[in-house]
């Protein structure tokens, strides 16, 4: 089914062309090529280091691309101004890997924030909302607690509901479900699929879980080395032959990968 | 003799350099490159923050809880430290002006110092390891906890939403603190003068009127406007600009309050010799 979307819905709105990132002399990403169609959920795995966040945040403009070309929904970010970069970022929403809310803000607070900041709602629409996502993540009567009070994966959580609010047309995904136990993180796989099924919406996921990715993902796109190792879809990246690939699906400790090939002066740091 | 020169000069090498294939040269230049390169980046961000303002992106409740801060939490080390500056300088002023039978300007010299000097001086300095530093540690740990970044990915500009509050909020805070604390000081001074037998309470208050410039007041507190955006843009630089460890909000905010230290004496010397040029 999930493929049968890919193929049926090919307008690109998300284009990425010989994107190479670096940080200090160290080479994060190179020459990282490809595209993500609307509607779409595209996967993005690799090992620890093979800079998978970064990629992401190149994809949000938070960090600029040393060269090539970064299109959302047909514009270039590559040389915009942060005001520029805005008028983008308002049609993407992102959840990241540690969950980033606002300590100074109760949970409803951090999830109405971009309501508040970018609608006209009025402060009951916006906390009819905000409980309305709060149910979706099932967190039901949290909205007025801080982030310190909560657990790792209930912020995590809360981190998932901000993005989902503003109803984006991209979402990018940091480890959505790592840390969370496998109730909720079916929960949010399925909220993934809903949002993509109901709302076209597009969502970007970079994650270790291999098995849950491959149960999401339309398409998953693996890293090795700083670019690009494959890109197909979870069952012709199955019956592939790459090694690399084969290994890091099955999770072996014994093949052409291990934890040798990465060092300090190559790992993505953030 | 010249052989002891020599070892001392290459030890200073080493140990300042921090390594053995460093030289004294490179050490000094490393440091003028990072001191240029802290200037351009404050000056961008105080441009930035003045184009933000300037279209009109103020956010008046933040502004008003930072006002609170920077002000009201301040008021009480401002004034403490005021009062006693003030009562010290009297002291010494008291004795020194006795003798030289001028002690019924007590009260003028007293004003006119703290005026012109310790009022504005030592309450921004005092303000920026009160409120700089908070402000430093609160960006810091923002910045290390992706916050700022999750700002960024709602489309909100963290200058517009967290610096320009804080930056207005000084602005508005540090100079009316200086006048307070101006205020203080001259208390102080009288309190001084009331313990003190020898010093005649009446005259020093009755020689402040009349002698102390109005000018000098206004110059005092102009100068406290160059320290607040000193230390509003130096503490929020370094708060944004901290490296993603947590030790990393430590060290900006160590170094915030001594960058604020420095680059406010070093204003208050270009302002003193604007602001007082003989007329």
């Amino acid at each position: 089914m999930t493929e049968a979307i890919a193929v049926q819905n090919e307008e690109v709105i998300v284009r990425v062309e010989d994107l190479c990132y670096e940080v200090g002399g160290s080479v994060i990403l190179t020459n990282i090529s490809f595209e993500v169609y609307t509607g779409e959920v595209f996967g993005i795995m690799g090992m620890s280091g093979s800079g998978k966040s970064t990629l992401l945040r190149c994809l949000m403009g938070l960090v600029e691309a040393a060269s090539g070309i970064i299109e959302i929904d047909g514009e270039n970010i590559a040389g915009k101004t942060e005001d520029e970069l805005n008028s983008v970022r308002a049609k993407m929403g992102m959840c990241f890997q540690q969950a980033a809310l606002f300590d100074s803000m109760t949970v409803a607070d951090n999830i109405g924030f971009g309501l508040k900041r970018r609608t006209k709602l009025t402060r009951q629409e916006i906390a009819e909302r905000v409980e309305e996502h709060l149910e979706i993540v099932g967190l039901s009567g949290f909205g007025r607690y801080m982030p310190s009070a909560l657990s790792g994966g209930m912020k995590k959580r809360v981190g998932v509901a901000r993005a989902l609010i503003m109803h984006p047309k991209i979402i990018l995904y940091d480890e959505p479900t790592s840390g969370l136990d496998p109730i909720i993180a079916g929960q949010i796989n399925g909220l993934i699929l809903h949002l993509r099924d109901q709302f076209e919406t597009t969502s970007i996921v970079v994650t270790h879980e291999v098995d849950r990715l491959f149960a999401i993902a339309d398409r998953v796109l693996m890293l090795d080395q700083h670019t690009v190792a494959a890109c197909d879809t979870p069952s012709n990246l199955l019956r592939s032959d790459n090694a690399k690939l084969r290994q890091f699906i099955a999770g072996d400790m014994q093949g052409p990968m291990d934890a040798g090939t990465l060092t300090p002066e190559t790992a993505a740091t953030e | 003799m010249r052989k002891l020169a020599l070892q001392r000069l290459l030890w200073w090498q080493t140990t300042l350099a921090g390594g053995e294939q460093d030289n004294l040269f490179a050490w000094v230049g490393r440091g003028l490159i990072d001191l240029l390169r802290f200037l351009g980046a404050t000056f961008v961000l105080n441009n930035r923050v003045l184009a933000g303002i300037a279209r009109g992106r103020v956010e008046y409740g933040t502004t008003l809880t930072q006002m609170a801060h920077v002000g009201v939490n301040s008021l009480p080390i401002v004034a403490v430290t005021m009062l006693f500056s003030g009562m010290v300088f009297a002291y010494h002023t008291a004795t020194r002006a006795s003798k030289l039978g001028v002690a019924s300007l007590l009260g003028w010299l007293v004003a006119e110092t703290i005026c012109r000097e310790l009022g504005p001086v030592l309450s921004s300095i005092v303000i920026s390891a009160r409120a700089g530093s908070a402000m430093t540690a609160e960006l810091g740990t923002m910045k290390v906890t992706e916050q700022i970044d999750a700002l960024r990915a709602t489309a909100v500009n963290p200058i517009d939403y967290l610096v320009v509050p804080r930056y207005l909020a000084c602005l508005f805070m540090v100079p009316i603190l200086a006048l307070i604390g101006d205020t203080v000081g001259v208390m102080g001074g009288y309190l001084l003068a009331v313990l003190m037998p020898e010093i005649n309470q009446q005259a020093y208050l009755a020689n402040i009127p009349g002698r102390l410039e109005l000018w000098t007041v206004v110059a005092g507190i102009i100068k406290a406007v160059g320290f607040a955006v000193i230390i509003a843009i130096v503490s929020c630089y370094e708060g944004l600009s901290c490296r993603m460890a947590s030790v990393e909000v430590g060290k900006a905010t160590t170094r915030s309050v001594v960058y604020c230290i420095m680059l406010i004496y070093a204003a208050n010397l270009i302002l003193t010799t604007i602001l007082f040029a003989p007329r």
